[in-house]
């Protein structure tokens, strides 16, 4: 059991704390509009230098909003989210979690399978512009962060690889306070002060797909 | 000759009639699919397809709706839209950072490019123009939402108040973390309030300006600061007008998690326009997910859960379950009978409205 934080703040000054208070992995976002909390290949350089793990989260626009998650929203996160990791040199195999950041509803559940079939068709694309461009095809695991019944629901359509159980007790109405059986990051707490900068705290339960340079 | 052309012809128009579709009813009748609506009295009101885009407006109380989408559509994020009156709304398209404006019902529409793609809207009339208010979003990181504050005046937008960003500590400014859903302004044009949904337990926010949003101070609800353990989740306030006064109510969900299972309470807060304080209006206690609440005057107040129908119309005292309705997921009355609800199941839409308060629904869209 592994432990570590998800947090939008560049982390890059205050890697030393990090690992003086046993954290071996950093949750950091993609994001290519609001760039304002999103990962740099110089901070992953810092971080990897320091020897702690990226986990990589794509969460750019309105992860909060039941309305966005559609197929052709997936499909465009999907496309830019591995361009995204594949500009950045993130190691091959490893996730992106896709977060879906609300307390969805079963009136929510098939736009958000919509969302995660429209985010492979975008990862589909994404391999096949690398051919046309005579790139090399990295490939990587579509996952998924959100709560306990969309952890379920995305398990059961089976197109997630990695699962994050976000934080959120009241959530799936309580379900969300349990542990979810086979999660691979678990959050334990939000909006924590760490460091400095303000922090989520997860727990991962072995190989989560983190990656370094 | 002719009569080989004949069977020719007769050859041809039996294979013709074979293989032409047979459209059935259903195909013929267009349907579309709502995420929200907005009914402005008997016949009229204005739905939206966020996700496609979409807007569509009704003259016929439900029965049929027109797409009136402006051109060169996509998608729309959840309050990025405001709808005043039957004729006059605003739609703000993420793509293109474009805000539609129509006053003539949808015919016609105006586009300005806007400094945010994604914001809570308001407006409302001031002589022959509109003053409005945009809480711009810098989108969401896991629960922690980044936000400006701007103002629509004289034809164009002005950056009131910059938000807090993270590693910053800016002061009288609203805060960076947690999740920003809900926002309104009072008619003054100076007081305004933002509230703000935590995640972590006995703790939410609530932000007022009072100098038209410029500077922003957080207030407390004493009813929930004893209540360490138990989950907020904050809701949009909403103005209620009591002749010329205007009071601000605020739902807030209390969750309460036992072993097996999940209280929940809705505390409705009020405070008017002068008033210093918050006071606990009226609590709801029950055992079910809240999906929607529509306070329609200072009596008839309803909360939709996940299963069934709550009413109160004596001011708040007594709560009643009144019915259930499967797949809702929106309540809106235009008065204390008639009220609309949108129902959502497999992506498809069906709009129900009751006469009788709530009690009785009947489906008016499809038809």
């Amino acid at each position: 059991m592994g432990n570590g934080i998800h947090t939008a703040t560049n982390v890059s000054n205050v890697l030393n704390c990090l690992k003086s208070n046993g954290k071996t992995f950093v949750g950091r976002y993609f994001a290519v509009v609001n760039t304002w909390k999103a990962l740099t290949r110089a901070e992953a350089q810092n971080i990897s230098a320091a020897g702690i793990y990226i986990v990589s989260i794509w969460e750019d626009r309105d992860g909060e909003d039941p309305s966005y998650f559609s197929y052709s929203n997936g499909k465009s996160d999907g496309k830019n989210a591995f361009n995204y990791a594949a500009n950045l040199g993130q190691l091959a195999n490893t996730p992106v979690y896709f977060a879906v950041d609300f307390d969805a509803k079963l009136s929510n559940k098939q736009s958000i399978l919509d969302y995660f079939n429209g985010a492979r068709d975008g990862y589909l694309q994404y391999l096949h512009d690398r051919h046309e461009f005579g790139l090399p095809e990295i490939y990587y695991k579509i996952s998924v962060y959100g709560s306990y019944d969309v952890l379920t629901w995305c398990k059961d359509q089976g197109i997630a690889t990695y699962f994050f159980q976000a934080y959120a007790p009241g959530w799936s109405s309580g379900r969300n306070a349990n542990p979810w059986a086979g999660y691979h990051l678990r959050q334990v707490a939000s909006n924590q002060s760490l460091c400095s900068i303000n922090v989520n705290l997860d727990v991962s339960s072995g190989a989560a797909g983190g990656w370094k340079y | 000759m002719k009569k080989i052309l004949l069977i020719l012809i007769l050859l041809l128009t039996f294979f013709s009639a074979c293989s032409k579709k047979v459209t059935s009813p259903s195909e013929l009748t267009q349907t579309y699919n709502f995420d929200s609506i907005t009914i402005f009295d008997i016949n009229n009101g204005w739905a939206i397809n966020e996700g496609e885009g979409e807007v569509y407006k009704t003259q016929d109380g439900g029965k049929s709706w027109v797409d009136v989408s402006p051109k060169n559509k996509s998608s729309i994020f959840s309050y990025s839209w405001y709808f005043m009156d039957p004729y006059t709304s605003w739609v703000l398209y993420s793509d293109t950072f474009t805000l539609y404006s129509t006053e003539d019902g949808g015919t016609h529409w105006k586009s300005n490019k806007v400094p945010f793609d994604s914001a809570i809207l308001l407006f409302t009339r001031s002589g022959n123009s509109f003053i409005g208010w945009a809480l711009k979003s810098y989108g969401m990181a896991s629960g922690d939402e980044p936000v400006d504050l701007y103002k629509f005046e004289n034809d164009s937008w002005m950056l009131v108040s910059k938000g807090e960003m993270p590693q910053e500590n800016r002061k009288n400014a609203i805060p960076w973390t947690d999740e920003k859903n809900g926002f309104v302004m009072l008619p003054d044009m100076l007081t305004g309030f933002v509230t703000i949904e935590y995640r972590s337990p006995g703790d939410y926010g609530l932000y007022a300006t009072d100098d038209g949003g410029k500077t922003w101070h957080r207030e407390r609800l004493g009813k929930l600061e004893s209540k360490k353990d138990e989950f907020f989740v904050m809701y949009a306030p909403k103005l209620l007008h009591y002749g010329t006064k205007v009071a601000v109510i605020l739902p807030v969900l209390c969750e309460k998690i036992s072993s097996n299972h999940m209280n929940y309470s809705i505390i409705f807060f009020s405070k008017d326009a002068e008033g210093t304080t918050w006071h606990e209006e009226s609590t709801l206690k029950i055992k079910e997910r809240v999906i929607y609440m529509d306070i329609e005057d200072q009596f008839h107040w309803w909360v939709l859960t996940e299963g069934n129908l709550y009413k109160t119309e004596d001011g708040r005292k007594n709560w009643v379950e009144i019915s259930s309705i499967k797949g809702a997921v929106q309540i809106q009355f235009i008065n204390s009978k008639t009220g609309f609800a949108l129902v959502k199941s497999d992506n498809k839409t069906v709009l129900l409205r009751s006469d009788d308060g709530g009690n009785f629904w009947k489906v008016v869209y499809p038809d």
